[in-house]
């Protein structure tokens, strides 16, 4: 039972850590590579330092051992880059790079609920870069330069001997002096600043002769498990006992008169230490909602449409009497006001599910310096507008095709140094992701200043891969041959270098926006650049949806017409005057085929393996499906024309593999 | 695509053109101005419960849109979907309308004077969407007006509807 | 007895919860900011009988939060929540007036302790 809970509270915290850790990882990825190009910017250092502290703090307390070992050590480095020990090279950057792959890793293991890969595989990277060498090159000294420390030396206010003199001279002039003796736990964390605040809190109440250790000892982190005081006065040192006592740790604390030989020395003094200044963080006004809650908000508010849609029919019943055509106009209004209600909600809970940019973009800088490494060139990557808001499946359908076209941009677009500076240009190529919203629609576009496209070669590739016939081909501008890389089957030959590679083009990309209602443009020109833009839709119908296969279709039922769904097994079917029945709990529940439904014979027996509680106005029915491939967010799109009307047909939506599926509207189908 | 005129409008051209597609045995052709576009034949996903001649829908560029199938209009019999098959696409008054073909042979000139008026040669109930008959060598192009039998369909469709 | 109020400090949702969520579960009313000075105003909005203030934090640093307390209010009890690397920081925020400390990944026994211990004294 207490294991129960106590996983479920794990669970629970694991949850909030690997949310934040996302966030961590991402900021961190960014500020590296902002690192990359001030490697002195103590503001970026102090970031930096803080996240992996963070992360560490939030991976022990879970017990997650071995990303607390990988972020002492990435913390470490941090830090004495911070206090100006060490100074960055590329090969410490190389180094924290790989560590921070290694953290992205291990969330992810840990995210699936796998062990996490074993810290042995970084540990070496993590020590290398501890011992990562300064650079040599350059006049300034080889020697680091150790940065004062944070607790500055105090000058010893009284050596030992001095303090068996003092506390000789003090009992002497008749002041009793006690010997407090304070024991802590062994293993007790931070033994020296235990003494420190036993010695402090006492302090408030007693003047204290001194210590052993003595204060610059225990500044120093020179202590044991035992703490001696000499405090004057019996009450005082009454009193002082009883505060020790209640400090965390101690396990005993006992008072004697002093009466001879001890070596004692201390003060203390407030010294100035360097005080800790980090970058200013914006924090908005705003809440994490778990996704899932917005979702069954937005059932709720499915029912709510449903609920409405039932008080209308009843008060249209009763406005057909005229006897209770009075009650039957009230309920009426009130419908409709439900009805206004219920899609302002819906409207704000659209507006709820809207996620900037900014979530997706985070690991682009990294990318990008990433490929141009690779490739080597020289890249200068910049982004405006990350806080653009879209839909999550919007987002979701253009991180990849963003991906593609950035590596693209890198890879095809960007020349070598030396061939830009021969044209004239800037060593390092501009490559640009922007967004904005215009009119009713949102822009992301991605652009760079190198090489542009080739008409004449993108021709001839898709006139030899049988795209376009050669005479076809003569007709088109230059612009619309270039338009033909969004041909499936199209890649130009260079497409398949490692860096693109990938399996993703730019005619996924088309369909991927596609999907979501949004639209790919093309402007290129040759020597001056490529300009990719997307055009998005700033609201999307979207709903949550079943995927059922059916005699080898695939169909979408709403996940709010769905109340339960149930495996069938022959013995839960039975039969009621000749019909499929089977028993929900104690309900008795009509069972029919979504086959046979759709062939019109629905009483028709087959190989359903699920059902479907629906949620019918009237009495629910378990409807019999195939297959039952998951549940998914879709887009909605309209149907008009000759398949506006279809009887139980409320949309289609494009499925991920591109095929299209009917939406099937439960309600209206039985 | 269409060619403009500066002089005046006498006979320019005593062609039309013409994209021939076979259905079954048949040759049937469809002015190129009513064509959009032909694209190879692709996924047609069943709609239940659609007008029969309606064969279901395919996602064209994102949009998803409806697929005719001509051979149950025209009462011919069901082929097997060949390599050839084709969608021709023509608009509509909402968007684009597929139509399913079982080969796309041509875009051809036909003369004018080659088209003999229907009534001639057949009489029954699809006489409206049958624009003339061409006779091209040794074989007859029936030439039909698909915007006509698609938005005959849609207006059908919408009064069965209406009065179920 | 009123219920008394802790106010917890720290930058790390993560941390936050864990430390909101073991307290409210004993029946204290929790209190969060996010960083030294949000600390320092809620502070003195909502008059917390205890303040649990992590170290390193953006904004304002939890010593400074801690002196900026002290300053206006010498019996304000503020419990340090650190880590065991930072042991020189501690030292500093008991200077500066912080009553005790607690470790990350604190024990819950140990936290629920150090803070009955600040609200009896």
């Amino acid at each position: 039972m207490i294991r129960e809970a106590e996983a479920k509270e794990y669970a629970k915290d694991l949850e909030v850590l690997l949310a934040e850790t996302d966030e961590i990882l991402a900021n961190t990825e960014q500020n590296l590579v902002l690192l990359e190009k001030a490697p002195s910017d103590s503001a970026l250092l102090q970031e930096l330092f803080r996240a992996m502290h963070t992360l560490k703090g939030g991976a022990a307390t879970l017990g997650l051992e071995e990303a607390v070992s990988v972020c002492h050590g990435m913390e470490t480095v941090l830090d004495e880059v911070r206090t100006g020990q060490r100074s960055v090279t590329s090969e410490m950057m190389n180094g924290l790079f790989k560590v921070l792959d290694w953290l992205k890793d291990w969330r992810n293991a840990i995210g699936e609920g796998a062990e996490g890969p074993p810290a042995s595989g970084i540990l070496p990277v993590v020590e290398a870069l501890q011992i990562c060498p300064s650079p040599s090159e350059g006049p300034q000294s080889n020697v680091p330069l150790k940065w004062p420390e944070t607790c500055e030396k105090l000058p010893a206010k009284g050596a030992a001997g001095a303090l068996t003199a003092s506390l000789e001279a003090l009992v002497s002039q008749g002041n009793p002096v006690y010997v407090l003796t304070v024991r802590f736990r062994t293993d007790a964390p931070l033994l020296s600043v235990r003494c420190f605040q036993v010695l402090t809190l006492v302090e408030e109440v007693a003047e204290v002769a001194g210590s052993s250790p003595s204060l610059e000892d225990i500044e120093n982190d020179k202590a044991s498990d035992a703490l001696t005081l000499y405090v004057v006065g019996e009450k005082e040192s009454e009193q002082a006992q009883r505060i020790a006592a209640t400090v965390q740790d101690v396990v005993e604390v006992s008072v004697r008169r002093y009466t001879v030989n001890t070596t004692i020395a201390g003060a203390s003094s407030p010294d100035k230490k360097p005080e800790i200044r980090v970058e200013k963080t914006a924090l908005g006004k705003t809440v994490r909602v778990d996704v899932a809650l917005l979702d069954s908000l937005m059932n709720m508010v499915g029912e709510l449409v449903i609920d409405r849609t039932r008080l209308s029919q009843i008060a249209a019943r009763l406005m057909s009497n005229s006897e209770t055509a009075a009650v039957g106009s009230e309920i009426s209004s009130l419908a409709s006001h439900l009805q206004r209600t219920s899609s302002e909600l819906q409207d704000g809970l659209m507006r709820a599910r809207l996620l900037p940019l900014k979530s997706i973009v985070g690991k682009f800088p990294r990318m990008v310096r990433d490929l141009s490494r690779r490739c080597g060139k020289e890249t200068v990557f910049s982004m405006t507008g990350e806080s653009t808001e879209m839909d999550r499946t919007v987002l979701e359908a253009i991180d990849d095709p963003l991906i593609h076209l950035l590596r693209n941009a890198v890879d095809h677009g960007i020349e070598m140094p030396d061939e830009r500076e021969r044209l004239g240009k800037p060593k390092a190529g501009n490559i640009r992701l922007s967004a904005w919203y215009e009119d009713n629609q949102i822009l992301v576009r991605v652009e760079d200043d190198g090489a542009g496209m080739d008409p004449e070669r993108i021709r001839r590739t898709a006139v030899k891969k049988g795209l376009i016939t050669e005479e076809a081909s003569r007709k088109l501008s230059e612009q619309e041959i270039c338009e033909l890389v969004f041909l499936p089957g199209l890649s130009t030959a260079s497409e398949t270098t490692e860096v693109s590679g990938r399996g993703v083009g730019m005619d996924v990309a088309r369909q991927n926006l596609e999907r979501v209602n949004g639209r790919i443009e093309l402007w290129t020109r040759p020597g001056e650049g490529t300009q990719v833009t997307l055009r998005l839709p700033l609201t999307l119908s979207i709903m949550r949806a079943l995927l059922v296969k059916c005699a080898d279709e695939v169909y979408a039922i709403p996940t709010s017409s769905v109340e339960e769904i149930f495996s069938l097994k022959d013995q839960s079917i039975g039969s009621v005057r000749g019909k499929q029945a089977m028993k929900v709990r104690d309900r008795i529940v009509p069972l029919v085929s979504l086959k046979g439904v759709l062939s019109d014979s629905p009483w028709q027996r087959d190989g359903s393996r699920y059902a479907l509680l629906t949620r019918t106005q009237a009495q629910p029915v378990a409807l019999g499906v195939e297959e039952l491939l998951g549940e998914e967010e879709i887009v909605v799109k309209e149907l008009r024309g000759l398949l506006s009307r279809v009887r139980g047909v409320a949309g289609a939506t494009i499925l991920a593999e591109g095929d299209p599926a009917v939406i099937l509207d439960i309600n209206r189908i039985l | 695509m269409a060619t403009q005129l500066s002089g005046p409008p006498v006979q320019i051209s005593a062609e039309r053109q013409i994209v021939a597609f076979s259905l079954g045995s048949e040759l049937y052709g469809v002015d190129i101005s009513k064509v959009r576009e032909i694209i190879p034949s692709q996924k047609i996903v069943r709609v239940p419960r659609a007008p029969e001649f309606v064969e279901g829908i395919i996602n064209l560029r994102g949009r998803v849109i409806p697929v005719l199938d001509l051979r149950k209009h025209f009462g011919l019999p069901r082929s097997q979907s060949a390599e050839d098959q084709r969608i021709i696409l023509v608009e509509d008054e909402y968007d684009s309308i597929g139509v399913v073909v079982d080969a796309v042979s041509s875009v051809m000139q036909i003369p004018v004077d080659s088209i003999e008026p229907p009534a001639q040669v057949i009489v029954g109930p699809d006489v409206e969407y049958i624009e003339g008959i061409a006779k091209v060598d040794d074989d007859l192009i029936v030439l039909v007006d698909l915007t006509k039998i698609i938005s005959d369909a849609e207006k059908r469709t919408l009064k069965e509807a209406k009065n179920p | 007895m009123a219920v008394a109020k802790v106010l917890c400090v720290d930058d790390a949702l993560f941390m936050r919860t864990k430390a909101a969520r073991l307290l409210a579960g004993q029946g204290y009313e929790i209190y969060e900011a996010v960083n030294g000075a949000d600390a320092v105003d809620k502070y003195f909005d909502v008059k917390p009988d205890v303040v649990l203030m992590d170290i390193t934090m953006p904004v304002m640093g939890g010593i400074e939060a801690v002196k900026a307390i002290r300053e206006k209010d010498p019996e304000a009890k503020v419990i340090m929540v650190t880590a065991i690397s930072q042991r020189s920081m501690v030292l500093e925020a008991i200077r500066a007036g912080a009553r005790d400390f607690v470790i990350k990944p604190f024990e819950p026994d140990k936290l629920l302790e150090a803070v009955r211990k600040q609200c009896q004294g």
